[in-house]
């Protein structure tokens, strides 16, 4: 065996347990799934029957499934700018030399390793009507009670809200290392021009975080359309399916009405969905950063 | 990621009668989680030990299912990976899915041949819960009416009667009047379908048509939709605190001392017991508000049956036989979570009032929908929507019950 085939197969045992494990729990589950979808099939049942795409073309006209991506995408669309504005906002603040910018970094990233459980049941009481920290404040300002989590027009926004505060610990993060390799002497220059402080931010700062803001934009979408604990646990896609977002529905149609491989379909849409909304994202920030080519 | 760990599980799980030192092993499945080591986990435990001791060739291996609400999908799976426990605590508000696909093993063979286990023994109302085409699924372990409690001390503060069984709408609502006008709430509403499908039952109405495929023509009748608007009148006329009244004080009303009236299952009384708002002692049970002859209610109920793929049936059936045995049911039961579904517990235990007063109603007490409907879980969760819309006002009552048919009838017809 010459040395290349012993590196060769060196380099393919490496590999096998990282391998053996996509296969078994992603490949293998996706294929199942998609195999799935394209039955009329409970999982518990013996008997199936093959339908084609009628599974796709049933969830397209599914009134409570495109309920539940409008729901998503309504979600995404309200907590992805916040979320990034307030987290890119705490990143500047901390990336100043600061005696205490090492425990306040701590401080906001304690939210990303709380359990997502515990943290919503805390938002509950948050939100109480009357009795809640929320609804305490607002009173002080002489606004009337609100029951964030029972009303139809505020169980959504009030969701969305907190996952500013429950997404700011990775985001932060990220904006830091971004904010860390745009050069010193950029802002020199732009010092000695006139361009300092916001001046410099919108010219200098945002421009060189482009590549960051994309990666940030991209995944908070992604994982802002698929969120699922907050719903489960604090509203249950309720008052009146106002919260019921395509995760939930989702879980709802395989593990409640057991419908797993209409559920199959309705994840492989949602695929799409999220493939295509990430795919606008790259492309208006790739025309952006061929903007900023000249800077 | 489930799917792919399916062949696992399959794989991974053992069923009953593999050997492991020269004993059975039996696996029971419970919804109690990992336990909280109270004194009911320790009784618990205590049978079970009192088991192995009785049963030297066997070995009990429990499976404890996290999180009560995820018990049924995650049972369905280990019947999908063939691995069902051998021993499955079943509820009879989801027991049609489990008997109707073959989850289980009719115990009616053992129930015939057993000379000390016998029906007569039961509720005859606890059996109908895991019985489906005249064969007995799972052997009721206890039970519980739903019922209307009400706290005496606030009657007598505000010089009200107590109800009495057989009471009507009108009779409710004139209390309900007569404890507002002492600045007491009398009742609280609640959205959860379990808690408030019987006001449909005792105003002549159903949720689905007899054959339990259809809800449009029986559900959005113009009698459900004339008991949910008395409900939400309740609610209205102040009779009742708002869904934000509720949810502001983060407590329940009625344990808290709020509200006069509550509907509710036996199971709450050990809640109440520690309540600091009431007296459980001076709390009664009244029958459901009716329009009918004679009241109405749902029963909800636990039982053991013996997974599919059991292959020492006779051990499971030991076992359930120890655990259903009057001395074990004295001391399981001694919790007060429930009624015995065994008729000489029971009445034991009926020495105390309020233990008859529940009793007296079990008559009118039929099985929840789900021992019949395959997938009841789905129009409890968008009753629960139904009503919430109602109760904040965002839907008339005849609106919102339309949708939820409409809601049912799409889901049942995929």
């Amino acid at each position: 065996m010459t040395l290349r085939q012993k590196e060769n197969r060196s380099g393919w045992l490496f590999v096998a347990p990282a391998a053996l494990h996509l296969f078994v729990f992603a490949l293998v589950p996706i294929l199942f799934s998609i195999g799935l979808s394209l039955y009329r099939w409970k999982l518990y049942r013996p008997e199936k029957s093959f339908v084609g795409v009628d599974n796709y073309t049933y969830s397209l006209r599914d009134p409570a499934f495109l309920n539940s991506l409008w729901n998503s995408l309504k979600y995404a669309l309200m907590s992805v700018p916040s979320g990034i504005i307030v987290a890119l906002a705490i990143a500047v603040m901390l990336n100043q030399k600061m005696r205490l910018s090492p425990f306040f970094r701590t401080v906001y990233y304690l939210p990303a390793i709380s359990s997502g459980v515990a943290i919503s049941m805390i938002w509950i009481y948050m939100y109480l009507p009357e009795s809640g920290f929320i609804n305490t404040v607002l009173s002080k300002l002489h606004i009337g009670s609100i029951d964030f989590l029972k009303d139809a027009n505020w169980a959504l926004p009030a969701i969305a809200f907190m996952s500013i505060w429950t997404g700011l610990g990775p985001r932060v993060v990220l904006f830091l290392a971004g904010l860390v390799g745009v050069p010193q002497t950029l802002y020199e220059a732009a010092a000695l021009d006139g361009a300092v402080g916001w001046r410099a931010f919108r010219s200098i700062t945002l421009p060189m975080l482009i590549p960051t803001t994309l990666f940030v934009v991209v995944t908070s979408t992604i994982s802002a359309i698929q969120v699922f604990t907050p719903v489960y646990m604090m509203t249950k896609g309720g008052p009146e399916d106002a919260t019921e977002v395509v995760g939930y529905h989702i879980y709802n149609e395989a593990w409640t009405s057991f419908n797993t491989s209409l559920a199959s379909a309705k994840s492989f849409i949602l695929f799409v969905v999220i493939a295509l909304v990430a795919l606008v994202q790259f492309r208006m920030t790739q025309k952006q950063l061929e903007g900023h080519s000249t800077f | 990621m489930l799917f792919g760990l399916l062949p696992l599980i399959a794989v991974g799980g053992w069923s009953c009668g593999k050997p492991e030192d020269h004993r059975i092993v039996l696996r029971i499945a419970t919804w109690q989680g990992a336990g909280e080591g109270n004194d009911f986990d320790k009784l618990v435990e205590q049978i079970y030990k009192d088991f192995e001791r009785d049963n030297p060739d066997i070995k009990i291996m429990i499976e404890n299912f996290p999180g009560s609400g995820d018990y049924v999908p995650k049972l369905m799976l280990t019947h999908v990976a063939n691995t069902v426990p051998d021993v499955t605590v079943l509820d009879a508000s989801s027991s049609a899915l489990f008997i109707k696909n073959g989850v289980l093993q009719d115990l009616t063979p053992f129930f015939d041949k057993d000379p000390e286990l016998k029906r007569e023994q039961f509720f005859e109302n606890t059996l109908q819960a895991g019985t489906y085409q005249g064969k007995l699924y799972s052997v009721p372990v206890d039970f519980t009416p739903m019922v209307m409690y009400y706290n005496r001390d606030m009657f007598d503060a505000a010089g009200v009667a107590y109800p009495k069984n057989g009471w009507t709408f009108e009779d409710f609502e004139r209390t309900c009047e007569a404890l507002k006008a002492k600045g007491k709430k009398g009742f609280v509403v609640s959205t959860w379908m379990p808690g408030w499908v019987m006001w449909l039952w005792n105003n002549n109405g159903a949720v689905l048509d007899p054959s339990g495929t259809k809800a449009n023509g029986t559900l959005d009748s113009p009698q459900n939709a004339e008991a949910i608007g008395f409900l939400k009148n309740l609610v209205d006329k102040g009779y009742a605190p708002t869904l934000s009244q509720v949810q502001a004080t983060g407590a329940e009303p009625f344990p808290n001392g709020d509200v006069a009236m509550a509907v509710s299952g036996h199971w709450s009384i050990t809640g109440y017991k520690s309540a600091k708002g009431i007296n459980w002692q001076h709390l009664g049970v009244v029958s459901m508000p009716t329009r009918l002859k004679s009241p109405v209610t749902v029963y909800y109920e636990s039982g053991l049956g013996i997974g599919n793929g059991c292959r020492q049936p006779e051990a499971a059936w030991r076992f359930i036989k120890h655990f259903c045995s009057y001395k074990n049911q004295m001391r399981y039961n001694s919790s007060g979570i429930a009624i015995d579904a065994r008729k000489d517990v029971a009445s034991e235990r009926a020495k105390e009032s309020i233990e008859q007063d529940f009793l007296n109603l079990v008559p009118g007490a039929r099985p929840p929908t789900g021992t019949q409907v395959e997938g009841y879980g789905f129009v409890e969760q968008v009753g629960e929507k139904m009503m919430d819309s109602v109760l904040s006002g965002r839907k008339t009552p005849a609106a919102a019950l339309k949708e939820m048919a409409d809601k049912i009838d799409r889901e049942f017809g995929k």
